[in-house]
């Protein structure tokens, strides 16, 4: 480097944003950078983490620099930077990270005491930390010069000639003179020193960013903790930093020798480590899976096989299967795996597999899927082949309740070898930006509760991305910002320069929902990747997030909580209790006429994958009659087939309505079942080898370059491939020329048949449940929320709509969640669907309920750890209405008023009687508050404490009104012929704008009237003139046209909106509580049903 | 070295009136200097905030800057008549940068400074603002 070019110069001390809060560039911006500046080499030295180092290694190969791994490492007295020079280097800094990560007391500010640092020496570099905040130039510059010597000697002691005395210039007033001063000292205590650029960002501009990043990760105003008034900590290029330190030569060297020592040294791609299964002894993995396979196959299959598949197939195709998987090496991760689900049914939780693997028939013999492969046509090279590369990823969905106890118990069994939850990273939306950065200006609470409001919420909002300031200029421009203070430019300049440029940084890491990593048997899962706590009592997780795992071959297993697991077991409990037999949701007749038929109908809330208004209408129009249909039906509602139009020809083939040919008489095995449509990854694998003679191996690899490597120069080199192999095969290069294109167009929205095979079986579950155990399966749905599309209000109001009643809750009958009673006819409101009131509360009650019934507020109150806020929800949400009649509730939140804040002790025997002094203000409430509450108040309450519209839906009151203003039920508006102009009028539950074919934004507004749902869509031209409404308010009254065409089915095009507040003036229309959410710019409230 | 009482009092006295010189030589009067700048509890005028009392020497005077025949030389208005003086540069002694309070108007500073030793033997700080336009923000000796 030095030497070479005057531009070369190696930055050893790089943190990007994975310092969460002291960095701002993502690594590979920098790498790029760097290669832009003609830099050889750099460094990433993360604090306290090696988060970014995966995508900086890649990104650095692809740059062609050499890539230098370390770390800043917080001790107590300041920050070391530890660089590794050698793989050794490597997993010594995991093990360092893990160890003191793991052992501090604050996990989100960990301190590494010294002497950890040298015990884990071996194959580090180790800097002394940069001026001023480092290690050594902190106790230089505070005058503790003993103390210096100390620390100096104890590395020097154990690094030796490892050991380098960082100087950096920050620019500041006080910058060159302490320099000056950390210098003098290691020249006295003749250790070398190095030159160093202490880079956290990337141009000198963007040190804005940086304190407001420091600011905000210390939750503070500006300036943030250890603020230094500089714009210095940028890329300095080779030049600038030879000038500040042409006093010091010897330092400028020591950096061409540590680059030396170090780039390059770090390879982390290439292998996979799989993870070491716990066997019995004498057995080998490969063994053990062969047995586990044929007993599973004997199980699956049974006296079955010699019909379809025959034996002969059957035993070739296990053959075929276990030899890949034993040549990979990948027998342990199916023990794994299959360990994980066998932990699952001996505890009886729910668990089905999804993803690719169910590709493989070993998967469906261990029991890790369902569906069948032969029968599905599943393709065992889609999920794995010699030729990939990365590892496999086996998906495991658990009920969500009870998923912990698989997890911890996989981390027992496996803690020895290490074990942790992958990461995640979470970046900043545009909202976020907005509230960081008015808080770092110091705005008041409240304020950045108003500034951050209506900003849209996601930096990427599909196909758009919110960036820079056009990005503000295009949000402000959003009709959900209308009025919006923000649009006075002038007064938040700043504000909204910071928010732009914050968007879509890195702001700090998670824990992935359930993908683990574990060990393997000859490296400790701390040596391969550095492990951290992750906020969850005994789980801890490692720095890498999915893509990184993959990126440097740790194969992670997928270990899922769905609610829907929880539902259907629920349903399935309450049921047999009911009808005293066993429902096993999981055991369920095939192919149920009356399930298919409830599908038809498009009146799908609550059913797995096929709820959404999308699928709801597909259903309609499909018409599915077996599991085939909700395959293909799973598949096509998709980003990808939607725009590529592929729904409108399968659902016209399906029906009959059109015929289709197959351009090559090869194909035609393949394409039947999909009516001549390429809706699966498998079948484009399966393309590939009737076509060119690709093996299925070949053709996954195609599709995955196709998919992944979409560079005009290798999509060229596949497509001349291709063609060359196809015209050895003796197909006209027309025709290969045309199977391409379709394939290469197919590669953006295929859609895994395994995947969507496995969602389907669990979606027909939830349909066949909902259609022969509606209540059950209602209740169950209510008591798993938050999941699913809708909220629960709405879900309720879809039970009442297909017949069942709704029974108010009862602080006597309810149970702690939704029960099903009148021989299941009818649900009741349960304890935790109380706003405020805690798990111990309501074990409480239901405790206090089974010695004597409560009689009265007071009694309950005494008997009970209900607190007195949540007492008063449990009134306001008519839990005690049995105590006082209907009409009192208010007498009842007098008494509870009058009740004393804090509870009676244990020995006290009666709660205290109020002061005397109260009684004129008791004798004043009680002359005016006692008058019967209005039903539309009484709904009211209820639906602020429950979410839930309990009595009745909130348009009911309203229904004469909406009728003379020529409102049609939502029922009626599909029957209506096309062309016809009509008004609807409904309360809120979802507004989205997914992806369509022509790429112009569309909108659909989803609202819900007494009789049903109804999807409206609404054009950009009308949003632009309304859409504010639908951001400020909740229940409207539409104006549209009817569509109806054989080809799009029903729409409603809408031409105006109007707030039904204002169109029904001198009345309260309640609506629901909306916010953003992902996938849509407003859903309706569904806060999490969990007490508390 | 050790000298006697005596002989020190036979040492000639010094002429009335006469100014014993601070610095003997150039060169000490910089090592002076030097230990000044490195000490901890020493603050640079331009370091500091506001403009009276302890901060008597921090400015913001605007200055020219003029190169005749290669020799940087300074030319700014002091004093009461604002007489206009020139000096020449004959070291620069420092460089830094200084962003201080980007976020607050009133109190946001974002500029270059240098540290410059004149022909008088004279420290000054020179400050150049975003607009390119050198001040003189103080006068360490």
């Amino acid at each position: 480097m030095n030497g070479e070019s005057p531009d070369d110069f190696v930055h050893l001390h790089v943190r990007s944003g994975f310092s969460f809060g002291f960095g701002v560039a993502r690594p590979e911006e920098l790498v790029e950078a760097a290669a832009r500046m003609g830099m050889s080499s750099l460094a990433l030295t993360d604090r306290d983490g090696l988060y970014g180092i995966p995508r900086f290694l890649e990104a650095a190969c692809k740059a062609d620099i050499l890539p230098i791994v370390g770390a800043q490492v917080s001790t107590a007295g300041g920050h070391v930077v530890l660089l590794a020079e050698s793989m050794q280097g490597y997993r010594s800094l995991c093990r360092l990270i893990t160890d003191y990560r793991t052992s501090s007391e604050d996990r989100r500010r960990p301190i590494c005491p010294l002497g950890k640092i040298l015990e884990h020496k071996e194959g580090l570099i180790c800097l002394t930390g940069a001026v001023p905040f480092g290690l050594l130039p902190r106790l230089i510059l505070t005058g503790q010069r003993e103390e210096a010597t100390r620390v100096l000697i104890s590395l020097l002691e154990v690094f030796q000639d490892r050991l380098y005395v960082e100087l950096t210039d920050d620019e500041t007033a006080t910058g060159r003179r302490s320099m000056g001063k950390v210098a003098a000292f290691a020249r006295d205590a003749s250790v070398p020193v190095v030159a160093a650029g202490d880079v956290a960002y990337l141009f000198p501009s963007d040190h804005r960013l940086h304190d407001v990043l420091v600011a905000a990760a210390n939750l503070t105003a500006l300036p943030g903790p250890e603020y230094r008034p500089t714009d210095r900590l940028h890329l300095r290029s080779g030049k600038e930093i030879r000038r500040l330190f042409e006093g010091y030569p010897d330092a400028l060297e020591n950096v061409a020798d540590i680059a030396r020592r170090c780039a390059g040294a770090v390879k982390l791609s290439g292998k996979v480590h799989m993870p070491a299964a716990i066997l019995p002894s004498g057995k080998t993995a490969g063994k053990m899976l062969l047995e586990l396979t044929l007993a599973g196959a004997r199980r699956r299959y049974g006296r079955r096989a010699g019909d379809d598949p025959t034996a002969e197939e059957l035993k070739s195709r296990l053959g075929r299967e276990l030899r890949c998987i034993h040549a990979l090496g990948f027998a342990p991760y199916f023990l794994i795996a299959h360990e994980a689900k066998e932990i699952a049914k001996s505890k009886g939780i729910p668990v089905t597999g999804r993803g690719s693997a169910a590709n493989s028939l070993v998967s469906y013999c261990l029991g890790l899927s369902e569906p069948e492969p032969f029968s599905n046509r599943l393709l065992f090279e889609r999920f794995l082949h010699e030729g990939r590369k990365d590892p496999p990823d086996v998906d495991l969905d658990f009920c969500s309740v009870r998923r912990d106890e698989v997890r911890f118990e996989m981390i027992h069994r496996y803690e020895r070898r290490g074990v942790a939850e992958a990461a995640t990273v979470q970046t900043m939306s545009l909202r976020g930006a907005v509230r960081v950065a008015a808080r770092a200006l110091g705005h008041p609470p409240q304020e950045i509760d108003t500034l951050s409001r209506q900003v849209p919420t996601r930096f990427h909002d599909r196909d758009r991305i919110y960036a820079g300031l056009s990005g503000w200029e295009e949000s402000l421009a959003e009709p959900a910002m209308y009025g919006h203070p923000l649009q006075d430019t002038e007064r938040y300049r700043l504000l909204l320069e910071l928010s732009a440029g914050l968007a879509g940084r890195i702001k700090e890491g998670g824990t992935h929902s359930g993908g683990m990593v574990f060990g393997t048997a000859k490296h400790h899962l701390s040596e391969l990747v550095p492990l951290e706590p992750s906020g969850t009592e005994g789980l801890l997780r490692c720095q890498y997030d999915k893509d990184d795992l993959e990126r440097v071959g740790l194969p992670k297993l997928d270990l899922l909580g769905l609610r829907m697991h929880t539902a259907l077991h629920k349903a399935g409990e309450l049921a047999s209790r009911r009808l005293g037999r066993r429902v096993d949701p999981y055991d369920l007749p095939p192919d149920d006429k009356k399930t298919y038929a409830l599908i038809r109908t498009g009146r799908n809330a609550g059913m797995f994958q096929l709820e959404s208004p999308g699928q709801m209408h597909l259903s309609q129009r499909l018409g599915p009659r077996r599991l085939a249909d909700l395959v293909a039906q799973i598949s096509l509602f998709r980003p990808g087939p939607v725009r590529g139009d592929l729904v409108t020809p399968y659902v016209k083939r399906r029906n009959g309505r059109e015929s289709y040919e197959v351009i090559l008489p090869e194909l035609e095995e393949i394409l039947r079942p999909t009516y001549g449509v390429l809706i699966f990854q498998e079948q484009a694998l399966a393309v590939a080898n009737a076509v060119a003679g690709f093996t299925l191996a070949e053709g996954d690899l195609l599709r995955r370059a196709m998919t992944k490597d979409r560079g005009p120069g290798a999509m060229r080199e596949l497509r001349l491939e291709f063609m060359r192999r196809a015209r050895e095969n003796g197909v006209p290069a027309a025709k290969a020329e045309e199977v391409f294109s379709w394939m290469e167009g197919f590669s953006v929205y295929g859609f895994s048949a395994a995947h969507a095979a496995s969602f389907a079986e669990l979606a027909y579950a939830s349909a066949y449940m909902r259609r022969h155990y509606p209540a059950e399966f209602f209740a169950a749905v209510l008591d798993s929320q938050p999941m699913g599309f809708y909220s629960p209000r709405l879900l309720l109001n879809e039970a009442r709509r297909i017949g069942l009643s709704v029974l108010p809750p009862d602080v006597h009958l309810s149970g702690e969640g939704f029960t099903v009673e009148e021989d299941g006819s009818a649900l009741r409101v349960g304890l935790r669907y109380c706003k405020g009131l805690s798990e111990r509360a309501i074990s409480s009650i239901v405790a206090g309920r089974r010695k004597k019934p409560f009689v009265s507020v007071a009694d309950l109150y005494g008997r009970t750890g209900v607190e007195k806020d949540a007492l008063e929800n449990l009134i306001r949400g008519g839990f005690l209405d049995s105590l006082a009649g209907g009409s009192e509730r208010s007498r009842l939140l007098d008494e509870s008023a009058a009740l004393p804040k804090k509870r009676r002790r244990r020995r006290q025997e009666e709660i205290p009687i109020e002061h005397p002094a109260s009684w004129w203000a008791m004798r004043e409430r009680r002359s005016v508050g006692h008058l019967p509450l209005t039903d539309t108040a009484r709904e009211r309450m209820e639906w602020e404490v429950l979410g839930l519209n309990v009595y009745r839906h909130p348009l009911v009151p309203y229904r004469d009104a909406l009728r003379e203003l020529g409102v049609v039920p939502s029922v009626r508006i599909r029957e209506l012929p096309p062309g016809t102009y009509a008004r609807a009028a409904g309360l809120i539950e979802c507004l989205q704008s997914p992806p369509t074919k022509s790429g112009y934004r569309v909108y659909f507004l989803l609202i819900e009237d007494e009789w049903g749902l109804l999807q409206t869509t609404i054009f950009r031209s009308v949003y632009e003139r309304c859409g504010d409404i639908l951001h400020h308010e909740g229940a409207f009254l539409v104006e549209g046209r009817v569509e109806q065409t054989i080809e799009k089915g029903f729409a409603f095009l809408v031409h105006n909106i109007e707030s039904l507040r204002d169109i029904l003036f001198e009345t309260r229309v309640p609506v629901p509580r909306v916010t953003s959410s992902p996938g849509a710019f407003l859903r309706a409230g569904r806060r999490s049903r969990k007490a508390g | 070295m050790e000298a006697s009482v005596s002989e020190i009092h036979s040492y000639p006295l010094r002429p009335e009136g006469f100014e014993e010189p601070l610095f003997s030589t150039r060169e000490s009067r910089l090592t002076v200097l030097d230990h000044l700048l490195r000490s901890p509890w020493l603050s640079r005028a331009s370091e500091m905030e506001g403009r009276g009392g302890q901060a008597a020497h921090a400015r913001r005077e605007p200055v020219e800057l003029e190169n005749r025949h290669g020799r940087v030389r300074i030319v700014w208005a002091s004093g009461r008549r604002r007489c206009r003086k020139r000096r020449h540069v004959v070291e620069v002694l420092g460089r830094w940068r200084e962003v201080r309070a980007w976020w607050d108007e009133e109190r946001a500073k974002d500029r270059s400074l240098a540290r410059l030793l004149l022909s008088d033997d004279s420290v000054v700080d020179l400050a150049r603002e975003n607009d390119g336009e050198w001040f003189l923000v103080g006068v360490t000796d």
